[in-house]
C-alpha cells in the first residue's frame, strides 16, 4: 500500500513541475500593480506601521479563493491596527481580483499559490 | 531495496512540488477615502423620522470631515434597507465597492431617544462588531450622532474616534488691538458653543484637565497674567496662589489631573515650576537664566517637553516630569515652540517659525523625523484631538483686518480646514473623549 502511495505521488507530482516556466518580471510587475490599485492606505493611521505577509490560493481563472487568504506574517502596531492592516489587505485582494487576475493559463502551477507582502513601512 | 529508493524521489519530488508560494512585495497604495455606505437611519415611528433624517446627516457629516471616509451616493444602491434587521445582500454592495454599510434605526417616545445601528464588513461579509444602542433624550440627539460615529470610526479604523469632544478656546470678537478675548467651549464640531468668561479682562492658553471638567487659563484681570481654574460645569473659578510680585502664565495639567505644571517670571527670568493641587506646594522644575515656557507632559506622566532659548534660540527640550537636566529635540533651521506631547505619546507637536513663515510640525519625541503640517502668515498653538490624529491650531491672517480663527489638520498633513466657529478664535484645546 505504501509503494503505491509513493508511487502514484511521484506520476501526480511529475508533470506539475516540469511545465511552467517562472513568470517573467513584467508578469509579475503587472499583478503587483493591480493589487497596489486596490490597497487603501492611509498615512495617518497605526495601521501604517504594520507590515503583513498574505497567502491566497488561485483558481485557473485569476480568482482568489477567499477561504484561503490567511495571514503568514505580521509585525509592528497594536492589535488593533493589525486588524485593520488586514483587512484593508484582504479588501485589496478581493476587490481587485472579483474578475480574475490576468496571469499566464500556461504558468499556472507558477502562480497557484501567491503570498503577497503589504509593507507600508518602506 | 526498491522502497527507500521511491520514497528518497518521493521525498525530493515532494519537496519540489510544494515549492514556495510566489512571493510579491506591494509598498505602494492609493489614498483615497474609503467607500462606505449609510442609508438613512429607518424611523420607527412618524415622530422619529425627523430626528433619524438628522442623526443619519451629522454622523455622515461627522465621518466625512476627517477625510478617511466617501459616502456611495444613495443613486447607486441596488438593495435597499427597509427595516433594522433587514438581511444584507453583501454582493449588492459589493458590486458598487462599497467597503462599510452602516445601517441604523431611531425611536422617539416623547422626551425619550433610541437609537440602533449595525455595521457591515462588505469584503467579508460579516458584520464588523456588534450592533449597539444608544439611549439618552431627544434634546441629546447630536451627542448620540456623535457617538454612533465614534464607534463607526473606530471599528473601521482600529484607532479611538473623536468626535464627542469638545474644544476650549478664546474667542475674540472687535478690531484687531481692541479685541475682546473670552473664553468659550464648544463641540468639536462648533456646535453649542458658550462662553465661560465675560471679557472684562483678556484671557489665554486655557487648557482641559484630563476628565474634561476642569479648565485652566491665565487672566490679566489683576493686571499681571495669573492661572486660574474653571469648573466647565458651573463656570466656578479659583486662581493659582502663587508668590507676590510673580508672573504665571502656559499652565497645563498632569495626566493624573493633581499636578499643574507652567512658567513663573520672577525679577526677570523665566523658569517652569508644578504645583500639587491637593496642597498647594509648588516645586522647581528648571533653573536656567534663559526662558523656560510652554511645558507639556507625556501622556505617562513620567516627561515634560518645554521650549527654551538657553541655546540663544527658541529649542525644545524634553527633561524628567521631576526636573534636572533636559535634553534638546528640535535641530531644523528656525524657532520652535508650543510643543504639545500626542495623547498617543509617539509624537510631539510643536510651532515652528522659519524664513518669515509659521508652521505647525509634527517629530517623534527624540526629535527625529520632522514634518511641516502646514504654513501660513501665522500658525501657532496646536492641540491634539483626542485620539491623536488630528491637530487644531490658530491660524491668523496678516494686516489690519487680519482675524484669527480655528483650523485642523490630519497628523498625515492632509485634511486641512477651517473650524466653524461664531467669532473669531485661538488657543484651542482639544477635550478628552465624552464618556
Amino acid at each position: 500500500m505504501i509503494e503505491s502511495a509513493v508511487s502514484d505521488e511521484i506520476q501526480s507530482s511529475v508533470p506539475r513541475n516540469t511545465l511552467s516556466n517562472p513568470l517573467t518580471e513584467t508578469e509579475t510587475d503587472n499583478l503587483q500593480a493591480a493589487i497596489q490599485a486596490c490597497w487603501l492606505r492611509d498615512p495617518g493611521s497605526l495601521a501604517e506601521d504594520v507590515k503583513l505577509t498574505i497567502f491566497m490560493s488561485l483558481d485557473r481563472n485569476g480568482r482568489v479563493n477567499p477561504n484561503s487568504i490567511q495571514v503568514v506574517e505580521i509585525s509592528g502596531g497594536d492589535e488593533d491596527a493589525q486588524k485593520v492592516a488586514f483587512r484593508r489587505a484582504k479588501i485589496a485582494i478581493i476587490s481587485c481580483g472579483k474578475n480574475g487576475y490576468k496571469l499566464p493559463p500556461n504558468k499556472y502551477e507558477r502562480w497557484r499559490e501567491i503570498e503577497v507582502v503589504f509593507d507600508p513601512t518602506n | 531495496m526498491l522502497k527507500p529508493f521511491l520514497l528518497i524521489i518521493f521525498i525530493s519530488l515532494t519537496t519540489f512540488a510544494q515549492s514556495a508560494p510566489l512571493r510579491i512585495t506591494i509598498t505602494e497604495g492609493v489614498i483615497e477615502p474609503l467607500p462606505y455606505a449609510a442609508p438613512a437611519f429607518i424611523g420607527e415611528t412618524g415622530a422619529s423620522n425627523e430626528v433619524a433624517n438628522k442623526i443619519t446627516e451629522l454622523v455622515k457629516s461627522d465621518l466625512f470631515g476627517t477625510g478617511l471616509f466617501r459616502e456611495v451616493p444613495k443613486s447607486s444602491y441596488i438593495s435597499e434597507i427597509d427595516t433594522f434587521s433587514s438581511a444584507v445582500q453583501y454582493s449588492d454592495w459589493k458590486a458598487i465597492n462599497v467597503q462599510a454599510l452602516l445601517t441604523g434605526s431611531v425611536l422617539v417616545t416623547g422626551e425619550k431617544l433610541s437609537v440602533k445601528f449595525r455595521l457591515f464588513d462588505v469584503f467579508s461579509n460579516s458584520e464588523l462588531g456588534k450592533g449597539l444602542q444608544f439611549n439618552s433624550t431627544k434634546q441629546g440627539w447630536r451627542r448620540i450622532a456623535h457617538k454612533v460615529a465614534d464607534e463607526v470610526y473606530s471599528r473601521i479604523t482600529g484607532e479611538q474616534g473623536y468626535f464627542d469632544s469638545r474644544v476650549v478656546y478664546v474667542a475674540e470678537t472687535g478690531k484687531k488691538g481692541s479685541r475682546k478675548k473670552r473664553l468659550a467651549i464648544m463641540d468639536f464640531d462648533g456646535a453649542n458653543s458658550k462662553y465661560l468668561t465675560d471679557g472684562s479682562y483678556i484671557v489665554l492658553a486655557p487648557r482641559f484637565s484630563p476628565t474634561g471638567e476642569r479648565v485652566l487659563y491665565t487672566s490679566y484681570e489683576t493686571g499681571t497674567p495669573q492661572i486660574y481654574i474653571i469648573e466647565v460645569a458651573t463656570a466656578k473659578r479659583t486662581v493659582l496662589k502663587n508668590r507676590k510680585g510673580t508672573m504665571s502664565f502656559a499652565p497645563r495639567f498632569s495626566p493624573d489631573g493633581q499636578s499643574v505644571v507652567y512658567s513663573l517670571e520672577q525679577g526677570g527670568n523665566t523658569d517652569i515650576f508644578i504645583m500639587n493641587l491637593r496642597n498647594n506646594s509648588s516645586a522647581r522644575l528648571t533653573s536656567a537664566p534663559s526662558i523656560e515656557t510652554a511645558p507639556s507632559f507625556s501622556p505617562d506622566g513620567s516627561k515634560i517637553v518645554f521650549e527654551s532659548d538657553r541655546s540663544g534660540t527658541q529649542q525644545l527640550y524634553v527633561m524628567s516630569s521631576l526636573g534636572g537636566s533636559a535634553k534638546r529635540i528640535s535641530s531644523g533651521e528656525g524657532r520652535y515652540g508650543t510643543p504639545v506631547w500626542s495623547p498617543r505619546g509617539d509624537r510631539i507637536a510643536f510651532t515652528k517659525q522659519s524664513r518669515g513663515r509659521f508652521h505647525i510640525g509634527v517629530m517623534r519625541v527624540d526629535g527625529s523625523k520632522e514634518r511641516l503640517l502646514t504654513a501660513s502668515f501665522l500658525d501657532e498653538g496646536p492641540t491634539w484631538s483626542p485620539n491623536g490624529r488630528v491637530i487644531m491650531f490658530t491660524r491668523e491672517t496678516q494686516g489690519e483686518r487680519g482675524v484669527s480663527a480655528l483650523y485642523s489638520v490630519d497628523v498625515s498633513g492632509r485634511n486641512l480646514k477651517k473650524v466653524t466657529i461664531r467669532d473669531g478664535g485661538s488657543d484651542p484645546s482639544w477635550s478628552p473623549l465624552g464618556k
